[in-house]
């Protein structure tokens, strides 16, 4: 519960878009894989969950988004990963896992900046390792291998099926 | 929950300048793990809560400004079990950006209870080590626990009214 007061205390921020908004990502998402020459869609602001922190927010494009589920130890998961170029061609990972009801775990959101061409790979073994610290997926071999290899399987195929804008200039790797 | 704060009817003050605002402003007490109940007239400005119906425990920050024009930041923690103590906490603060990052800054890994197992001196490495890794195992639960309201607190606080 926020009241209007709270937010007019804080002056509330224009209207803007959540990469969670489904209607917003198909479409996107549609936009990118059926229009490879044609000029890619409007920026968009967005803000992006983070927990313990302030969402990430900025104006960009979603690059490609997938989701899907991933069941380990009984336990099952919605995830979503998202990538975005923002308007100085920097790139903005973004992860949401979501347990499926009857679980004693809550949603998990992550969003960072991706600063070098192999960060987005140790962004993912992080989120894995995160994962397994929190306590979704039980510390052991196989389930490292499995959990590390789910999102990478994931990401191998958006990649896959993905048209980002050819005419973008080299993405900014701050 | 219902010993960690009072909300009493509204109060005449006898102060100029507030009166407007005080004769339509109740009275929260607030008792305090570890410090005195923190008393104070105001509104509460917000409420988030990680109630799940799987789950031991569940947080419940507020935020609430008084009648003075300050703020107080609270973190409540709830057992699902009567046989643990709820608890609160809470601070005030001069502006809302310092009793929002209040909530943010706070730490859930004090919340974890430490049960000493005496298990006396014939207790092995291995025991202890276990022991360990169980506590910061619990640590890093409540903290994701935690950091996952504030994520939503903060999302929910930053989007269109």
């Amino acid at each position: 519960m926020i009241t209007q007061e709270l937010r007019d205390l804080r002056n509330a921020p224009v209207a803007q878009v959540s990469f969670d908004d489904a209607r917003t990502a198909d479409a996107l998402r549609d936009t990118c894989a059926n229009c490879s020459n044609l000029a890619g869609p409007e920026p968009q602001a967005f803000s992006l969950r983070r927990d313990g922190k302030w969402p990430l927010r900025f104006s960009g494009q979603l690059v490609f988004f997938v989701t899907g589920q991933w069941e380990q130890e009984e336990a099952l998961f919605d995830h979503r990963l998202a990538i975005f170029f923002d308007d100085s061609n920097c790139i903005i990972a973004g992860l949401t896992l979501c347990p499926r009801q009857n679980n004693m775990l809550r949603p998990t959101y992550w969003a960072q900046h991706v600063t070098d061409p192999n960060a987005l790979e140790r962004l993912l073994d992080q989120w894995c390792r995160e994962i397994l610290i929190n306590g979704i997926c039980p510390e052991q071999p196989d389930n490292i291998r499995d959990a590390r290899s789910a999102l990478h399987i994931m990401t191998a195929h958006a990649l896959r099926v993905a048209k980002p804008h050819t005419e973008r200039k080299e993405p900014c790797l701050q | 929950m219902s010993s960690m704060m009072e909300q009493t009817p509204m109060e005449a003050s006898s102060q100029t300048g507030i009166a407007q605002f005080s004769q339509n402003a109740p009275t929260w007490r607030i008792k305090r793990v570890g410090g005195r109940p923190l008393a104070f007239m105001g509104s509460e400005l917000a409420m988030a809560m990680s109630f799940t119906p799987t789950l031991p425990y569940w947080y419940e920050v507020n935020v609430y400004r008084t009648s003075d024009q300050q703020f107080v930041a609270c973190v409540r923690l709830f057992y699902v079990s009567s046989d643990e103590q709820d608890t609160a906490r809470a601070w005030e603060c001069e502006t809302l950006d310092e009793a929002i990052e209040a909530l943010v800054r706070y730490d859930a890994a004090q919340d974890v209870r430490l049960t000493l197992d005496h298990g006396g001196p014939d207790r092995t490495a291995a025991e202890m080590a276990a022991h360990s890794l169980d506590l910061r195992a619990q640590v890093k639960s409540y903290r994701h626990h935690y950091a996952t309201l504030i994520g939503e607190f903060l999302h929910d606080l930053d989007a269109t009214s």
